[in-house]
């Protein structure tokens, strides 16, 4: 129907997710239509960042270079892994500002209904990393089933001493109980925290 | 919970109907090919997105219409439509809203069904039992069907994992997913258990109370997990015991989803007589019935609803003692619809505060007054099924 230049386009931009065909046609039309000097920057940035962004060569997050730029940073804390299992992951983490060790991306999830074994994951260069004296490793999988599983093979995968930790699941902070779902609400009765009271308050007229 | 009125359009038999009912008891009276049994089917199939007669919407269309449309109005004034039409699928709205979800039309609340295919549930194999106690499970708890897919899930992923080991793959692989059977499958087991056993107790009452010459009957949950209890570390050991003839089949064969539920008769002796293998067609019908009965309270109880009950078919094949029961289990239980060909299954008093449905020229008789004020008060919802 199109000239061959334009189906090509088209096809391109449907392999992109959340671009189903008629999004990738309306897209090559409003490319069609833009002036070259405004369009072409975009082509342009698609070659630079696949030329210039590759992995870190220590914990497989995207990095400009050798090392990412949490690894190239002395300041952040050497003996501490958070492990994730996509690039994207490290962002929100990052974010928070709570986190000043180093990352560990496994590139996905244990699924064997996917094909995702062990050896798919970057499971090796973990334990390599976590031999060369680290102190903890938080694992920060999703949770779901798959993230779950891979949090356990992790904890079972590492040397004793290191200590192995997960992130809780729970209540989002400043949420309404009464628009929890049932499954993130039985979660967080399970993992229920005790509340620590002070000695002058629980004294008064409560003494055991 | 219980259905005030019910409104079809395109569905099985009805290009267009529309009946009230009573909070009590309703007798739906018909010959043969009256409409009975599509009746009861459509309001099921409106609050539940399934047919228990047929797994394709399609075959609910009736011949040459352009969709199936079934709307039903509830007591405390709420509104439920589900609409099939090939061209657009399956339509679901709850109070004039568009919904997606099963869960949206659960939370309006149960709703009990008895077909002929019913007795399957005694009759047939264990999957259809499971079935129906997860469906009812799910509308009682609501954190049963999450229990159910989690286990489903987990099941598929260590039988993919079992395959890749029997193919060479590291077994180490399997311990995550030995652990995420266990994990979901005790959570499933556990609720089950609760199910069940709130089931129990009801259901042998009611199955005594259905039984003209006494009895003690009997509802237990059978799993190969019932030694095991609650214990992780037992699971574990028992996936461990069986992990080489596993890893041969590529089947995980230990988990409640081999559970089946057990409905006997407790004999003099102590022994239990399945009801599934010894059972009469009598004593299996009522065995349904009173597992419906339980459900109902139950539901009661665990949710505050105890919803309308549907009874297609069910007086012609129970003898008259089974029925005199029936009906007096009945008339105490909240709304019930019950089709017959014949109203003498009933006796004139049992019939005194029943709301009558003549099916005979294919409308509603007393019924119809009612709801045909409703029809021209312009009541008509938008997003109807046909064009």
């Amino acid at each position: 129907m199109y000239s061959p230049a334009v189906e090509r386009l088209i096809t391109e931009l449907s392999k992109l997710p959340g671009i189903g065909q008629r999004t990738a046609q309306r897209l090559t039309f409003h490319i069609l239509r833009q002036r070259a000097e405004d369009i072409l920057p975009l082509a342009e940035a698609i070659v630079e960042v696949k030329e210039r962004i590759g992995f870190c060569t220590r914990c497989f997050n995207l990095a400009e270079g050798k090392l990412c730029t949490v690894c190239a940073d002395p300041r952040r804390e050497q003996d501490v892994i958070c492990v994730v299992e996509q690039p994207a992951d490290i962002i929100p983490i990052e974010r928070t500002h709570e986190f000043r060790g180093l990352y560990h991306v496994l590139g996905g999830a244990l699924s064997p209904i996917d094909g995702v074994e062990p050896g798919d994951l970057h499971l090796t260069e973990l334990l390599t990393r976590v031999r060369q004296g680290v102190r903890e490793v938080i694992v920060a999988t999703n949770p779901t089933m798959t993230g779950e599983a891979t949090a356990l093979y992790i904890a079972d995968l590492l040397p004793a001493e290191v200590r192995v930790s997960r992130l809780a699941s729970g209540l989002p902070v400043g949420g309404d109980l009464e628009y929890a779902d049932e499954l993130t609400l039985g979660r967080a009765l399970t993992g229920r925290l005790t509340l620590h009271r002070s000695d002058a308050f629980c004294g008064e007229g409560e003494t055991p | 919970m219980y259905i005030a009125e019910i409104r079809l359009s395109g569905f099985r038999s009805y290009a267009s109907a529309h009946f009230a009912l009573s909070p009590g008891l309703n007798v739906v009276v018909g010959a043969n090919a009256t409409g009975k049994t599509n009746l009861v089917e459509a309001a099921y199939w409106s609050l539940r997105a399934t047919s228990p007669r047929t797994s394709r919407d399609d075959k609910l269309m009736r011949w040459g219409a352009d969709a199936a449309r079934v709307e039903v109005m509830l007591g405390d004034g709420r509104t439920a439509a589900l609409a099939y039409s090939p061209r657009l699928g399956r339509r679901a709205t709850v109070d004039g809203v568009a919904v997606n979800s099963l869960e949206r039309l659960r939370r309006l609340g149960p709703v009990f069904l008895f077909v002929p295919e019913s007795l399957l549930l005694v009759k047939g194999g264990p999957a259809r039992r499971r079935a129906h106690l997860d469906a009812f499970g799910a509308d009682v708890d609501p954190a049963y069907q999450a229990s159910v897919a989690a286990l489903q899930t987990a099941v598929r992923q260590r039988n993919a994992q079992l395959a890749r080991v029997r193919a060479g793959g590291p077994e180490r692989a399997l311990d995550p997913w030995d652990a995420q059977l266990v994990s979901s499958g005790l959570e499933l087991e556990r609720r089950r258990r609760a199910l069940v056993e709130a089931l129990a107790e009801r259901f042998a009452g009611f199955a005594a109370a259905l039984s003209p010459a006494g009895g003690a009957f009997g509802l237990s949950l059978r799993s190969a997990l019932a030694d095991i209890g609650d214990d992780p570390d037992g699971y574990h050991e028992a996936l461990w015991a069986r992990r080489p003839r596993e890893i041969e089949s590529a089947v995980s064969a230990l988990g409640p989803h081999r559970d089946d539920l057990e409905i006997f008769e407790s004999l003099p002796t102590g022994e239990r007589r399945d009801l599934r293998l010894f059972g009469s067609q009598g004593e299996q019908r009522a065995a349904v019935l009173a597992l419906l009965l339980a459900e109902r309270e139950v539901a009661e109880q665990w949710t505050g609803q105890r919803g309308p009950l549907f009874l297609d078919d069910v007086m012609s094949e129970l003898d008259d003692a089974r029925r005199r029961l029936l009906v007096r289990l009945l008339a105490a239980s909240g709304q019930a619809v019950v089709t017959t060909t014949t109203s003498m299954y009933f006796r004139p008093e049992e019939l005194a505060g029943a709301r009558i449905i003549d099916l005979q020229d294919g409308l509603p008789a007393p019924a119809a007054e009612g709801s045909r004020r409703v029809a021209t008060e312009g009541r008509e919802s938008s997003g109807g099924g046909s064009p």
